[in-house]
């Protein structure tokens, strides 16, 4: 599993056919969906991104790909794939509308991309800084308390996941996704509220 | 309770600590792969951090869209696999496959549908063949140049630019180009109609010998009973392009045609020819021969927008009765709207391609020509001086082309106002300007916002006293003519230019508003309806 996603880029960045196709085989539907997260594109514009994401990917991408695992393929492809669409939407002042936010939200540019509101948070000053740090060390306190497995439901949940889709992909039995889910939505308020956010 | 907002929760979820693991961490961990001794630490952290329970959520998702993800329509995924080739690397960066195939294709519609009207089908420009190309006879092309051959047209250069890979993409495209809607396919075969010739002549790089070999067959004598002149077989049943004042006062003329060898003016390659319609103003006629023989060569009609001062351009004629003289210089200048005094004593008025190259009496009505041996102008008249010679322009000879019926000139000279004309302004300007003709000293032209019309404005009016304190400011410019020029912007500037049409304008500001392009429009639409202007010359502003 190790390098064999280096060892296919390098054989698709010296310009062989069969390891680009073979890429393209392999990461198309995953490209392909992310561009399904943004709610309003078109399908012909969902179309012309998909080739801008490919050619991007063979021009620049993959010849600064700096990882060696196919996790990190695939959240590079994530971002290669947002920055598309966002600047897509961005030139065409276009709303983000966006089915996942969370998943698409560009860590290191931190930008909100919620269709809920636009409210793109100001830089933090030295006293903000601060003050999230105190109120970040009071949540991970509080944190403690609630079984990591309810947290990634609570989450899960939170970003438009069904039930049925995290049973399943929580390998869990039915009926207790939902009982997980209220329970750690509880304990988060709880939490926040004594972090003095809520 | 108060729900959890959003905003706030995205905030959470992006908190990240320094001691955050990397992707390829939080990846093993989510496939079990971690090293048993580093799991603690990750459940650890991950039991505190909302930041890494998201990344990790992230990365599960990733791989749960990789494997079932709806699938992109299979073309689109075929196409791109085209981008890598194990035949030839693409030399650029391969963005730029993309981009300029767009580029193609977006010019291939504009130029379609700006060619959906008909009027416009006679001036396919070989400029717009690459766009063609892709429709039609892309394929052939393609096996007919391979990459990095010399010859072929400007249209057939560019595609030869393609690398291998591009143009198998090139050609995915033409294929599927096939699938067209109703209306595309009725443009497709409007312009399949188009002499193919006109799209396929490799000409590109032609030498002065080649151009001379096209040319000459479609170059012909001129033979009236009053004198010699040239003239040019633009289509196949025997049309002919001349100036007018060739033809002045002729009862009978003749047009000859060069024999295969050689040079003699012989009596079989003579036939009879009438005048169809002529042109005073812009010196140009049209003749048809009456029973033309087959296979007649004709030479195809250039663009105006591709003429550069500085390009070789190429004529053909019978100076002083020495037939068939080929000769050769460059574009010294084109001349929108200018003025000159024929030896037919009329006052004619055209836009005008100055060359240094030698015309004399006798290459009157040939051809000036590009490299593609296109037609760029039609040879007319010579100024006083070494190397001024002046051919009528192609924009010019399409607009006469196109109008239904002839203008007549003035005599020389006119001295009263007595009209005004509209003309096309140079070659990247939108609009028109518009011109009084020798306007009387006191009076001056301008647009009648009450009666809706253009007139000529008494002293004391607006724009008068504009020109008043031009004039007065700058006595230079008492010696200038004044141009009203429209732009996009509404604004319309005043500019002066000395009677010869010489020398940079000096631009005049008008207070802004006080002409608008509306305005003028029905004066406008009265000029395309008499040819005046040729629409296609009109970029309209948006």
């Amino acid at each position: 599993m190790e390098g064999e996603i280096q060892d296919l880029i390098r054989r698709a960045v010296a310009g062989e056919e069969k390891a680009w196709a073979a890429l393209i085989e392999q990461y198309k539907r995953l490209v392909w969906a992310l561009l399904g997260k943004f709610a309003t594109l078109s399908l012909s514009e969902k179309e012309d991104l998909f080739q801008d994401v490919l050619v991007v990917l063979l021009d620049k991408g993959l010849k600064s790909f700096r990882g060696s695992t196919t996790h990190e393929f695939r959240s590079y492809l994530k971002i290669i794939t947002a920055n598309e669409a966002k600047s897509y939407l961005r030139r065409h002042g276009r709303r983000f509308e966006v089915l996942d936010p969370f998943l698409l939200t560009d860590e290191a540019e931190g930008e909100t991309l919620s269709s809920s509101d636009h409210t793109v948070d100001p830089a933090p000053g030295p006293e903000e800084l601060v003050a999230q740090q105190e109120v970040w060390q009071r949540v991970r306190l509080c944190l403690q308390d609630i079984l990591p497995l309810d947290q990634e439901i609570f989450w899960m949940r939170e970003r438009g996941r069904s039930y049925a889709e995290i049973m399943k992909d929580l390998d869990l039995r039915p009926g207790t996704v939902a009982s997980k889910y209220h329970r750690a939505k509880t304990k988060i308020e709880e939490c926040l509220k004594k972090a003095g956010i809520l | 309770m108060k729900e959890l907002n959003r905003s706030l929760l995205q905030r959470l979820s992006r908190l990240q600590a320094p001691d955050c693991p990397s992707v390829s961490v939080l990846g093993d961990f989510l496939d079990g792969q971690i090293v048993a001794e580093k799991r603690p630490s990750v459940e650890a952290h991950l039991q505190t951090c909302p930041s890494c329970v998201n990344r990790l959520i992230d990365l599960r998702e990733l791989v749960h869209l990789e494997k079932e993800g709806e699938e992109p329509p299979q073309t689109l995924v075929n196409e791109l696999k085209l981008l890598v080739s194990s035949q030839e690397m693409p030399q650029q960066p391969v963005r730029s496959v993309m981009s300029r195939i767009a580029e193609v294709l977006s010019t291939t519609w504009a130029t379609v549908r700006e060619w959906a009207s008909p009027r416009f089908v006679g001036e396919v420009a070989a400029a717009s063949a690459v766009a063609v190309f892709i429709l039609f006879v892309g394929p052939t092309l393609l096996q007919r140049q391979p990459p990095g051959s010399q010859a072929g047209g400007e249209q057939i250069k560019a595609l030869s630019e393609f690398s291998v890979p591009e143009q198998r993409i090139l050609q995915s495209l033409s294929t599927a180009l096939t699938g067209l809607d109703p209306l595309q396919k009725q443009l497709v075969s409007t312009l399949e109609k188009l002499p193919k010739n006109l799209l396929l002549e490799e000409t590109r790089g032609a030498t002065n010998v080649e151009v001379y070999k096209k040319a000459a067959p479609a170059t012909v004598l001129i033979v009236t009973d009053q004198s010699v002149g040239s003239g040019v077989v633009i289509s196949s049943q025997g049309e002919v392009l001349t100036n007018w004042h060739v033809l002045q006062g002729a009862k009978q003329l003749a047009v000859v045609f060069k024999p295969q060898r050689g040079v003699e003016v012989r009596k079989d390659l003579a036939f009879a020819a009438s005048l169809i319609k002529r042109d005073q103003v812009a010196d140009l006629a049209l003749l048809k021969i009456q029973a033309p023989p087959q296979n007649l060569r004709v030479l195809p009609l250039g663009n105006i927008m591709e003429v550069e001062v500085g390009q070789d351009v190429h004529a053909i004629g019978h100076p002083g009765g020495e037939v068939w003289t080929y000769t050769t210089g460059t574009i010294s200048q084109v001349r929108p709207g200018y003025q000159w005094k024929g030896n037919d004593g009329l006052l004619h008025q055209s836009r005008v391609i100055q060359t240094q190259t030698a015309l004399n009496p006798g290459n009157s009505g040939g051809p000036l020509l590009n490299d593609q041996a296109e037609i760029i102008g039609i040879n007319s008249f010579r100024g006083e001086g070494e190397g001024l010679n002046y051919a009528v322009a192609v924009d010019m000879v399409k607009a006469f082309l196109q109008q239904a019926g002839g203008r007549a000139a003035a005599p020389v000279p006119s001295q009263r106002a007595s009209s005004y004309r509209m003309e096309p302004y140079g070659t990247n300007i939108v609009g028109v300007y518009i011109k009084a003709v020798a306007p009387p000293p006191d009076t001056w032209f301008v647009y009648d916002h009450a009666q809706k019309r253009l007139a000529y404005a008494a002293r004391g009016d607006r724009i008068a006293t504009q020109i008043d304190t031009v004039l007065r400011e700058d006595p230079a410019s008492k010696s200038l003519t004044f141009y009203f020029d429209l732009d996009c912007d509404g604004k319309i500037d005043l500019i002066g230019s000395d009677s010869a049409g010489n020398g940079e304008p000096d631009r005049y500001d008008l207070p802004q508003g006080s002409l608008k392009m509306a305005d003028l429009a029905t004066d406008l639409v009265q000029a395309f309806q008499q040819g005046i202007i040729p629409y296609s010359q009109l970029k309209m502003c948006r």
